[in-house]
């Protein structure tokens, strides 16, 4: 197996891990292996992550996937693990003898790659096909969240005594008078952006929600441009790359095929640590979490109320979408959302997002932005403290 | 091409030595990123958590290439008019009002699009800069601008080229060397994350963080050194700190127990300068000293 065959290898295994490797990418992992050829395999793996691997979270793949190419290379399994340096030169990289490219086309597509974790049962789901006339509310209704959430400034801007003088319109402006200046153009920008992370279960405890949540998924998608999409049961996955199609029938199959996490257990607090672990640093006061769960953990309540706590004092509002707190009778005693009630500020059911009557009772009828330091209709979540 | 003068024996293990000339503690993995971003030509994404020398290696590049460094820092609302160029607009108002009665409209038009009314902004500059050595274009925080600019880099990136239409394009004639920051506030898009390098700058290990310590603070007993890094290496730990400390903030708190010149590190020192790593008033409160350090104690003994 020579480099290039080797690279091409590597790229097929990233990709069927789920990692996007274009044929860029795999150019410019030959142009730098060949670059620190002769080195150590720890550079050799330094320059594979450095020109495949654009997130840190998946770096721990690069061993696994040059030990399966080698090995699938049918050579002496030594050299793949080898320690660094000696004169593992001229291919520490090497690791095969292989004569020819066992690869076939057709393995890539059919082997089914099976992930190993003795923590969790994984489930893929068929789901159903989103239905377009259900989401016709919703979208209205995210649209009118949209402007009742907006902090940031947009692109548009309005003429304002307190704004900035914009020299461009004040000179084309003064074309009227013949170059004379007449007024100074002041504009300030108008705000009408907000930026949305959405956090949804879809445990076991959620399964009878999978079409609304499905639709949840698309629709909080569709917020701003800034909006980034998790689910999470045992842990937390983020599919705002698998909601960026514009096609429904695509999301759908890749949401049912690409997602295993469909159905397990909960742990709450856990995956909303691992977010903000990884995640944590772009939340801040101009965020709306919206988080959609049942409250049903069967992690460490300790640390959901730690995680809360760290939301809270970063985002700028957290929305609970509880599917059960539509039922007449609801109260909020699951142990998670006991734990997470203190620090959100709106408390609302699955209707939120299909009847609008529903979603004004949580959001208020005045659809202005809220200023700075005004909370949304608080006293949704007091009604529920128990 | 970057590396004609000075790098042009350049290797790793030299990179790694030249960075610590200039008291950059380097992982090989980052020299051999920077290596092989300054091989291929191409610019090199650096992510990781605030404050652990991201910015910091533009810097020091450009004065192991002795050239110059080019610095955009990145924010919310960045435009192409502050990354670009503008025109000097009131010095285009002011000269047109001093050549009024010259009549010669074209004349007038051709001389207030021309260059010296011209306000270069960084990415122009780092087009247009004429120095040995092409420059290093440090394109900061890039998470922080709107995804509009990050698609307009996306075409920068690829020809290093300019166009104001009052004059023309502008190719340049040294590529820079760019290396482009994120703090990870928000995920970069894959098409400019296709065409950089990548690398991911973590919290440093604790044998680094010495290393940087004792290189960069001069006047601090080496067994307090210690205790610093073990002790925000503590707070890094725990869960519920909302804002973890970078090297950076354990640099200055060795700087400011150097000032105090503190001989021990007890409970009234840490007290009294805990705010130098701990940024938060919740932090604070949440940080009890008294069971870290008896923690680091327990480590130590």
């Amino acid at each position: 197996m020579d480099l290039y065959e080797f690279v091409i290898e590597l790229a097929r295994g990233f990709r069927k891990r789920g990692l996007k490797v274009g044929v860029s990418e795999s150019i410019d992992a030959c142009e730098a292996i060949q670059l620190v050829r002769g080195r150590s395999l720890e550079d050799v793996f330094t320059a594979i992550r450095v020109t495949m691997i654009k997130d840190p979270s998946k770096y721990h793949m690069v061993e696994e996937v040059v030990s399966e190419v080698a090995a699938e290379g049918g050579g002496g399994g030594g050299e793949g693990e080898g320690e660094s340096d000696g004169q593992g030169s001229e291919m520490s990289m090497q690791p095969t003898g292989m004569s020819k490219g066992s690869g076939q086309e057709q393995n890539s597509v059919s082997t089914r790659y099976v992930m190993y974790s003795p923590a969790e049962s994984l489930h893929r789901r068929n789901l159903k096909p989103i239905d377009i006339s259900s989401l016709k509310t919703g979208k209205r209704i995210i649209r009118r969240m949209r402007r009742r959430l907006a902090v940031l400034p947009g692109r548009r801007s309005t003429y304002s005594k307190r704004g900035d003088i914009e020299f461009a319109k004040t000179i084309r402006h003064s074309l009227k008078t013949f170059g004379e200046l007449m007024r100074l153009r002041r504009s300030i920008k108008i705000l009408s952006r907000a930026r949305l992370v959405a956090l949804i279960d879809i445990s076991g405890s959620m399964d009878t929600y999978t079409d609304w949540l499905v639709r949840a998924m698309y629709l909080f998608s569709r917020f701003t441009r800034r909006v980034e999409v998790f689910v999470f049961s045992t842990r937390l996955r983020r599919i705002t790359d698998i909601l960026e199609v514009t096609d429904l029938g695509e999301i759908r199959r890749r949401l049912s095929s690409e997602l295993d996490l469909w159905g397990s257990g909960t742990r709450i607090g856990y995956s909303l640590k691992s977010f903000l672990d990884n995640h944590g640093n772009m939340v801040d006061r101009t965020w709306v979490v919206v988080i959609v769960s049942d409250g049903w953990d069967t992690g460490e309540p300790e640390l959901l109320r730690w995680s809360m706590a760290a939301l809270r004092q970063r985002a700028g509002r957290i929305i609970w979408i509880n599917p059960h707190a539509d039922k007449p009778n609801f109260k909020p005693i699951t142990i998670g959302m006991l734990t997470a009630l203190p620090f959100i500020d709106v408390l609302a059911g699955t209707s939120i997002l299909e009847d609008y009557q529903a979603f004004l009772r949580s959001f208020g009828k005045s659809i202005k932005p809220l200023k700075r330091g005004e909370t949304l209709a608080r006293q949704q979540v007091s009604r529920w403290a128990v | 091409m970057a590396e004609d003068v000075v790098f042009e024996k350049l290797n790793i293990d030299v990179l790694i030595e030249k960075l610590e000339e200039h008291l950059y503690v380097a992982d090989r993995s980052l020299a051999t990123a920077l290596y092989l971003a300054i091989k291929m030509n191409k610019p090199l994404l650096i992510e990781g958590e605030p404050g652990c020398g991201k910015t910091e290696i533009a810097k020091v590049l450009a004065e192991i290439l002795e050239t110059d460094l080019i610095r955009l820092q990145c924010y919310e609302g960045l435009d192409a008019s502050d990354a670009i160029y503008e025109w000097n607009y009131p010095k285009q108002l002011l000269y047109i009002r001093m050549l009024e009665n010259r009549g010669d409209v074209k004349g007038i038009e051709s001389e207030i699009f021309s260059e010296k009314f011209l306000l270069k902004r960084p990415l122009l500059a780092a087009v247009l800069h004429d120095g040995k050595a092409p420059p290093v274009l440090l394109i900061d925080e890039i998470d922080r601008a709107d995804e509009e600019f990050e698609g307009f880099l996306l075409e920068f990136l690829a020809e290093f080229q300019v166009t104001i239409p009052e004059i023309g394009t502008i190719k340049c004639k040294k590529q820079p060397l760019v290396i482009l920051t994120s703090n990870r506030t928000r995920e970069i898009g894959d098409g400019l994350k296709r065409r950089c390098l990548y690398y991911y700058q973590s919290y440093p290990s604790r044998e680094k963080e010495l290393k940087i310590l004792r290189l960069k603070v001069k006047g601090l007993d080496p067994a307090v050194m210690e205790k610093i890094v073990d002790f925000v290496n503590l707070v890094r730990q725990r869960p519920d700190i909302s804002k973890k400390p970078g090297i950076s903030e354990s640099l200055d708190w060795a700087n400011a127990l150097a000032k105090l010149s503190a001989k021990d590190f007890n409970r009234d020192v840490v007290r009294a300068t805990l705010s130098c790593i701990v940024k938060t008033q919740e932090d604070l409160v949440r940080l009890d000293i008294d069971s870290m350090l008896s923690m680091l104690g327990g480590k130590s003994s």
